[in-house]
């Protein structure tokens, strides 16, 4: 049994931090993103601009800080539509006959047999660049995963011994699924997922760098980091701060759905 | 560089080595050695397909000059010098040219070149099967040629076409052995064999092309400064895509030389004692955002000109070039011949008069963003860019952006699909439309604002202005049959001033850096882009 | 068995029609006409005969279905047809690239597995500082988007300490640091499964029992745990191989090495048909054949498998 130690808590303080910066932008910083001066490009940090100026002029503190909003929502929004078109279709699959199984099953290895990202890039190819492709792209890539993965929980739910006991004592069949099987099906896919947060997001920056996220002028951590690459050896602060913005959500993300799944399988004490 | 003492430069070496193209000269003397292998850093423009008339990319020529020699040399100067064709001669209306072919030119893989082998090679620039994106709307005049004797074409066009013989000097237009026009044409991209100072060895698709020196090579153009056959061993082109790749490559001796040095780094190859550096503006149409003249709200001239006006281009492209560009002064390069010198300075940042221009033209409402509206509808300009943009044309795009909304004129950045964007095009939905034309000569404005080349249903053309002004029309095409070119392209680059139908923003330069062990890389002026018949290492 | 694995080849085909089937409706039902896509784009100026010709010869003014078919058939036929944009067979643009691919993702998972279990089994059950340690960098990499740890990695070995080239498909050196940067996020998240799994195996009785036989550590942890420890894995092997091809787009244009990758890429945006159907079959066979041999491997390593299949 283990107590959540500090590193814990210190996630819980990044996303905290993350939330405000994705609802109240303006409350982190007092700069415009969008603010273009051709006079100051590529300044390295100063009291003016914390942590420099971009290619543009544009002050890259505010632009981590009002990119928040778009990367995480890279990140949340892509898993939830994994999640919800996901699960749907693996709860389906478990719970549906052998033609309603095989076919999404049948479908789902289609899907799997194509890699995230060539997925990814075909949905952009259809769709087009910008933020929401991208979400939908990167979202449509994980469904497959999450059809599995709800599918295995699902029929190991129905064949536990409690939803057998309960169809023993004769409950209806769809409470047993919505009371029942739903909820434990569900619960370690969610907790699963919060780890895939972190996943999406790094896919979503993936997409900025072959240039097909989202278009300037908003800024977002993985276009900003793809375009600093270009200024590297000119401009340090330009890539490395955005880059440990990603690194350090993703970090945080992570031991949160770590110490989730630690809680869910009943191995900590909280 | 300023685009004068550029232009100084490219006069002096002309005077001095009696020849059109710029390059590393040895100050030190020495006289050069043969030997060694060359390897070029490349951009990542790698062309799909190394048939010199298949192929439009920018690295075409680089990649298939060494190959494929041309008719005729184009000096920097402007004026056509005799390569492959020893004479020419022009008949009274036009139509009609006669080329005198040099003598005992042989093809790598044996082939001789002769009337028959330039009459293939216009038939294969003309077939459709050919699939040319470029080279066959080069040529489209041509009609068809008559042998006259083994070493003489008579060549008829449809129509009087002044700019022939500048566009056969370009790489584009290159000659391949006739033999396998005839007998393999489905290996020329995979495998071009030309009669050049290199032969083509192997193309790793992705990474790079290699050569060795072709040793029976002694029809060098006449601009060149040896005879007999190449320096260089082998040559390599490596492309690599990666800007800060490229020129930490060049900087840790990877490779030799590299080409499109990034601007960030010009300042850098100058002060590095052990590295020498090369420029040439690319004549032709500058790097402009196309304003579309066809539909609100650029079709009212008014806005146009205020969008120019508004636009600090000065500051803009020294930014995003690192002061390393020349804002464009109009609609041709300032190495273009027919360039109209006495219009410099004509576009001016000015947002006061911007302000009062949009006055003018009747948007003087104003929306809670401070986006002018007129008679309920806002002030918005779309402009659909590819997924690919080039970063540095994003840098003036969000920089037009924000001097834009400051006269109240919302610019809208899409990134639509790539197919759909050349749907967008083609049907002229978009406002704006950013690129840049290289050709060496002023019918680049024929090519870019004729009315004619509005694309169609029928016909794709580069008009992207989608302009329609009948006095430039009259002006292009009589230029373009030969009456007074001088005179008239003068008069349409006036003209387009008041037109206003793009942002002209910068002069594209071929910024080349080398190690200074790399003695003699020199230019085609035709398609500024290295040249390695004259190249030597000194070891 | 036999009749396993023709059974699962069976289904494999299956997949390989549905991949090729999906691709081809969603190039062919996206707005844009391939002809403008083969000989369009900046700076060039393709004529109306050009066009048709292009039209014409791929047959891409022929109905949809037919089309299809066509494709199906040819490929049935083992014959993969010829790239537009390129002008080359399909089989000799993919061969030209395969191997750079191949190369650089065997480096990889190469690199990434020894990584994970070296690291997993030096640092599993130690004190909670070494064990702080390890988890702490597996997560570093684990969350730092590849590319970023490309331009990382280059700026400090290539273009700082000038230790290693940057660019090229040639030579062991050029292999380096791509390979690096494609292994380490993957090897920060196997190696963080493999230490919590190994980690459980270790207070398993039978370890227990093997160490108070007085077996060294270092035995008891390559000898017994590490077998156990290794089927998550197997189990994971769908994901580091989806990463490994995925990662491969990005660090093949990072470090502008050739590839399957940048093919596809390029291929896609040139709706060049043969070639995206191409690398999708291949691709595609990559998976189902990786799947089946994992599925062979799990009835060696845990037998109680072979009854319930």
């Amino acid at each position: 049994m283990k107590r959540p130690g500090p590193g814990l808590w210190l996630a819980v303080a990044v996303l905290a931090v993350l939330v405000l910066a994705a609802v109240a932008p303006h409350l982190l910083s007092a700069q415009d993103p969008l603010a273009v001066d051709s006079a100051q490009t590529l300044r390295p940090p100063s009291a003016a601009h914390p942590l420099g100026t971009d290619e543009n002029g544009r002050d890259v503190l505010a632009r981590i800080v009002y990119g928040t909003r778009t990367s995480l929502l890279l990140g949340f929004g892509a898993i939830a539509i994994a999640l919800v078109f996901g699960g749907l279709l693996g709860l389906a699959a478990g719970l549906g006959n052998r033609v309603v199984e095989n076919v999404i099953m049948r479908l789902s290895d289609i899907g799997l047999a194509f890699p995230e990202l060539l997925l990814a890039l075909v949905v952009i190819t259809v769709a087009g660049g910008g933020t929401a492709n991208a979400v939908l792209a990167i979202g449509v890539a994980n469904i497959p995963g999450y059809a599995r993965l709800v599918r295995a929980q699902t029929l190991a739910v129905r064949r536990s011994s409690y939803v057998e006991a309960a169809h023993a004592l004769g409950l209806p069949g769809r409470r047993v699924i919505l009371r029942h099987v739903l909820p434990n099906a569900v619960k370690p896919v969610l907790v699963l997922a919060t780890i895939g947060v972190g996943t999406a997001l790094v896919a979503g920056s993936a997409l900025s760098f072959l240039g097909l996220g989202t278009p300037p002028p908003e800024p977002e951590w993985g276009s900003m980091l793809s375009t600093a690459r270009n200024f590297i050896s000119r401009a340090w602060w330009y890539g490395v701060f955005p880059g440990a913005a990603i690194t350090l959500t993703v970090i945080s993300v992570t031991v949160v759905g770590r110490a989730l799944r630690l809680r869910s399988e009943g191995r900590t004490s909280w | 560089m300023t685009k004068k003492t550029l232009a100084l430069l490219l006069t002096a070496a002309t005077l001095l080595a009696g020849c059109g193209s710029t390059g590393a000269s040895s100050p030190g003397g020495g006289a050069p050695k043969a030997g060694g292998t060359l390897v070029l850093g490349e951009n990542g423009q790698e062309p799909p397909c190394l048939d010199p008339h298949g192929n439009a990319s920018s690295d075409g020529p680089v990649a298939t000059v060494p190959v494929a020699d041309s008719l005729v040399w184009f000096d920097a100067d402007g004026t056509i010098e005799p390569w492959l064709a020893d004479s020419w001669n022009v008949s009274d209306d036009g139509l009609t040219y006669t080329f005198k072919l040099r003598h005992g030119v042989k093809f790598h893989d044996g082939a001789v070149w002769n009337a028959e082998a330039l009459k293939l090679n216009f038939e294969h620039m003309k077939d459709p099967a050919t699939k040319s994106p470029l080279a066959a709307a080069y040529i489209a005049p041509y009609e068809d040629s008559k042998v006259v004797d083994e070493y003489t074409l008579e060549v008829r066009l449809s129509s009087p076409y002044k700019p022939f013989l500048d566009i056969l000097s370009q790489g584009y237009l290159g000659m391949i052995s006739p033999k396998q026009i005839k007998e393999a044409p489905q290996t020329i991209c995979e495998h071009p064999i030309g009669s050049g100072p290199f032969i083509f060895d192997k193309w790793t698709k992705g990474q790079s092309i290699t050569y060795h020196r072709n040793p029976d090579y002694n029809w060098g153009p006449k601009g060149a400064k040896h005879t007999g056959p190449a320096y260089l061993d082998k040559l390599e082109i490596r492309f690599l895509a990666e800007d800060a790749t490229r020129y930490n490559a060049l900087a840790s001796g990877e490779v030799d030389a590299i080409d499109f040095t990034p601007p960030q780094n010009v300042e850098d190859v100058k002060a590095n004692p052990e590295l020498g550096f090369l420029s040439a503006i690319r004549p032709g149409h500058p790097m402009s955002f196309w304003l579309n003249t066809s539909r609100p709200p650029f079709d009212d001239v008014k806005v146009r000109q205020a969008l120019l006006a508004a636009v600090d281009r000065e500051s803009i492209i020294k930014g995003v070039s690192f002061g390393q560009y020349d804002v464009a002064q109009g609609f041709v390069t300032s190495s273009t011949p027919g360039y109209a010198a006495a219009l410099e300075g004509s576009i001016a940042y000015d947002p006061a008069k911007a302000g009062g221009l949009l006055d003018e033209a009747g948007w003087t409402g104003r929306d809670k963003d401070g986006i002018r509206t007129k008679d309920g509808k806002r002030l918005v300009a779309y402009f659909p860019i590819a997924a690919n943009f080039p970063a540095q044309r994003m840098q003036i795009a969000v920089q037009t952006q924000a001097a834009a909304r400051k006269i109240g004129l919302d610019i809208q950045l899409q990134t639509p699909p790539e197919q759909e964007l050349t749907d967008r095009s083609n049907k002229g939905d978009y406002d704006m439309s950013s690129g840049l034309w290289a050709t060496n000569t002023a019918d680049v404005l024929w090519i870019q604002y004729s009315s004619e080349n509005i694309t169609t249903d029928k016909r794709r053309g580069q008009n992207v202005a989608r302009l329609r002004d009948a006095q430039l029309d009259d002006l292009l095409e009589r230029a373009r049959q030969g009456e007074n070119p001088a005179k008239l392209y003068n008069q349409a680059q006036a003209r387009l001033l008041e037109l206003a139908p793009a942002i002209p923003f910068y002069d594209d330069p071929r910024p080349v850096a080398y190690q200074k062990k790399v003695r003699d890389l020199t230019f085609t002026p035709a398609y500024p882009s290295p040249y390695f018949y004259d190249t030597w290492l000194e070891q | 068995m036999i009749r396993f694995i023709a059974w699962r080849l069976l289904a494999g085909a299956g997949v390989l029609w549905g991949a090729a089937t999906l691709t081809f409706l969603v190039l062919h039902f996206t707005p844009g006409d391939p002809a403008e896509a083969v000989v369009g784009g900046e700076g060039a100026a393709p004529t109306p005969e050009v066009l048709a010709q292009i039209t014409a010869e791929y047959g891409l003014d022929r109905p949809w279905y037919e089309q299809y078919a066509g494709h199906l058939w040819r490929i049935v036929r083992g014959d993969f047809g010829t790239s537009y944009r390129l002008h080359t067979p399909v089989t000799q643009a993919i061969g030209e690239q395969a191997w750079a691919t191949m190369e650089l993702a065997l480096a990889a998972a190469v690199t990434g597995l020894v990584l994970a279990v070296a690291v997993a089994l030096a640092t599993a059950g130690r004190r909670r500082w070494i064990r702080g340690l390890a988890a702490g960098a597996e997560l570093l990499v684990a969350s730092t988007p590849a590319f970023w740890l490309g331009i990382v990695l280059l700026t400090v070995f290539s273009f700082g300490l000038r230790l290693l080239p940057a660019t090229g498909s040639h030579g062991l050196a050029s292999l380096v640091l791509p390979a690096l940067a494609l292994a380490l996020p993957i090897a920060g998240v196997l190696g963080h499964v493999l230490r919590e799994a190994l980690e459980e195996v270790l207070d398993e009785p039978f370890i227990v029992s093997a160490r108070s036989r007085g077996l060294a550590d270092t035995t008891v942890r390559v000898r017994h745990a590490l077998r156990h420890a290794l089927l998550p894995l197997v189990t994971m092997s769908g994901y580091w191989v989806g990463a490994l091809l995925g990662g491969a787009v990005i660090t093949e244009t990072l470090f502008t090495r050739q590839g399957i990758g940048r093919l596809l890429v390029a291929a896609v945006n040139a709706k060049d048909l043969p070639v995206v159907l191409g690398v999708v079959l291949l691709s595609a066979l990559v998976y189902v054949l990786v799947n089946l041999v994992v599925d062979l491997l799990y009835r060696v390593v845990d037998p109680r498998l072979k009854e319930a299949a």
